[in-house]
């Protein structure tokens, strides 16, 4: 409830809300088809009949604009959601148990962190195909580390805490301190972490279209938008303007949902970051 | 002393592991996809045996770990093959491009820090001021825009409205040792780059200064009566540093990563167009080449960042 009260945080989730919107409704509200071309009507600037304009082939940028929310926000759902499930487990493992596990784990993802996210992204989807699945996987497996190394310190430091002393003391297994006492109380770290990896995994999707390896055209996805707009910069602006800026949109409202939900959920941290 | 050699020692052995590992599923990965290079060197229609042909004569014919070896065993010796596609030494072709990329992602992460860092401190210190608000949102969208987007934009407004700077390539063409055009064409990568780079670095400056505001120490400091300036710079931000210099360290991946995209959008001839250009082609020595140079810069400038934690911190040693 506190949420509602934070102006940042609901200023994001209007603003994912709306994005969701346009994707969810872009079959019944988008004004044109994505696809259906025009040559009377090819790149005409922002006005009445085209709130956002058309394309180098006539087409209707709002409309394709709505439709290529759903590939991003597929996307950044399915791979966040994996990716976070990785990280956890593996991050609170490691700073729980320390030790071998704690190397084990760590080292592995040292080494995943060591590849620039990009450059592997790159290999596997050029060679293996871009499909909905292939870039989710590809995009878990370059960011669940991330996210185990915040998880483990974020263990690591509540670990040597009196409470979690306590709740051995009585006698809590294993299972019930690293889920119940340190896992939850390491969740505003873990939503932080949500929050900024939506947001990263729509960047590492956007980026892959703009270079050739997303939703292949007709289908409009954000990425494939601007490079089609980057050849008529000088004459049409707002065809690579507009899906850049509902990118930009999205990603900042994931974050500002973030930064909101974490005030939210602890006090302590309130308008601190 | 001896702590940090062998501290090292046992750092740079891990990344010759690294090293081998990256190399090891990056080669496993490319021999396990479809298809082949053999498809992008003939192009058209091609008969089995043209294909098998071609196959045999790049080697790909062996057994998968045989190939892994002899690859292995060149590299380990600075030979990294030679290009498919176009027969030149891999470790030449990525020579020829790694002064313009190191140059991009250096200058980059140096504005980075030249300007999030001050940044951060300001917004801590005026914390809820109109400067702390601006500096988180300045933050914000720097994490928030797509890279290749925002160095559109930067096109869109200093190139074509106004044409103030040139949009792509390293210089123009035949004035390679010109500085004042090197540096004309810089400015606009630099900054899609770094504007990105910088958004994380304040974030961090920002939160981990005022947590160490909070700090008993920071109390002591000023109840014996140190100047404001004196406690916020001396005591409070140098223990502040640790945290953002591990995000420093986490981020040069992304940095480089991020190269590949601007590099991308400003016809920039460093690394990444490379990379992009060889995962396209199936030119696999490159593409080996290229990332196992990657990582290793990755894994040398992380070395030097958790090296850095002693200069900061003293009380932090290596065992």
């Amino acid at each position: 409830m506190r949420l509602l009260g934070n102006r940042r945080g609901m200023i994001g989730a209007v603003a994912v809300a709306l994005m969701l919107a346009a994707g969810v409704l872009a079959p019944v509200a988008a004004p044109y088809s994505y696809s259906s071309q025009s040559l009377t009507q090819r790149l005409r600037p922002p006005g009445r009949a085209h709130w956002l304009g058309t394309d180098g082939f006539g087409r209707d940028v709002l409309s394709r604009v709505m439709w290529g929310s759903r590939v991003s926000l597929q996307i950044g759902f399915a791979a966040t959601a994996l990716s976070l499930v990785v990280g956890t487990l593996l991050g609170g493992a490691a700073g729980y148990f320390g030790r071998g596990a704690d190397q084990a784990i760590m080292r592995a993802a040292d080494a995943f962190l060591s590849v620039p996210a990009l450059f592997l992204v790159l290999v596997v989807v050029a060679l293996f195909g871009a499909s909905l699945r292939n870039t989710t996987l590809v995009i878990a497996l370059v960011t669940w580390a991330p996210a185990a190394r915040v998880v483990r310190a974020e263990c690591l430091a509540l670990r040597g805490r009196d409470f979690v002393h306590a709740a051995r003391a009585l006698g809590a297994g294993h299972a019930r301190i690293l889920g119940r006492h340190l896992l939850l109380n390491a969740l505003p770290v873990i939503i932080v972490q949500a929050s900024l990896m939506l947001g990263q995994a729509i960047l590492i999707e956007s980026g892959l279209s703009y270079l050739g390896l997303g939703a292949q055209p007709p289908l409009p996805s954000w990425g494939n938008m601007v490079v089609e707009g980057r050849q008529f910069l000088a004459s049409a602006w707002w065809i690579a303007a507009f899906p850049g800026l509902a990118i930009f949109v999205t990603v900042l409202g994931f974050n500002l949902f973030g930064d909101g939900l974490r005030d939210a959920f602890d006090p302590a941290l309130r308008g601190a970051a | 002393m001896t702590d940090l050699r062998s501290y090292l020692l046992r750092r740079l052995g891990f990344a010759a592991l690294m090293l081998v590992g990256v190399s090891l599923i990056l080669f496993v990965i490319m021999r396990l996809a479809p298809g082949g290079p053999e498809a992008v060197l003939i192009g058209g229609e091609f008969s089995a045996e043209a294909a098998a042909q071609i196959r045999a004569r790049l080697g790909l014919d062996r057994p998968l770990a045989v190939q892994y070896v002899t690859w292995a065993t060149a590299a380990a010796r600075g030979d990294l093959g030679r290009s498919f596609k176009t027969g030149d030494p891999v470790v030449t072709l990525i020579a020829d491009r790694l002064g313009p990329t190191l140059q991009l992602t250096g200058a980059a992460l140096l504005f980075a820090i030249l300007v999030a860092v001050p940044l951060g401190v300001l917004a801590a210190v005026r914390r809820g001021t109109a400067w702390d608000t601006l500096g988180s949102a300045f933050s914000l969208f720097g994490v928030s825009f797509p890279s290749f987007w925002l160095g559109i934009m930067l096109i869109l407004l200093f190139s074509e409205a106004v044409p103030w700077l040139p949009p792509s390539g390293l210089a123009e063409y035949g004035r390679e040792s010109d500085l004042l055009s090197r540096v004309r064409h810089a400015i606009l990568p630099t900054l899609t780059l770094g504007l990105i780079q910088m958004a994380a670095v304040m974030r961090f400056t920002r939160s981990s200064l005022l947590e160490a505001l909070r700090q008993d120490y920071v109390r002591t400091a000023r109840a014996k009566g140190l100047a404001d300036g004196r406690v916020v710079w001396r005591h409070a931000l140098r223990n502040a540093l640790i945290p953002v210099v591990t995000v420093i360290g986490l981020s040069l991946p992304t940095l480089v990563g991020g190269a590949v995209l601007t590099e991308t959008v400003f016809a920039w001839p460093g690394i990444g167009r490379l990379a992009v250009g060889a995962v396209f082609e199936r030119d696999y020595p490159v593409i080996m080449g290229v990332n196992l140079v990657v990582a290793a810069v990755v894994i040398t400038a992380n070395l030097l960042t958790d090296l850095a934690y002693t200069v900061i911190d003293p009380r932090i040693s290596y065992q």
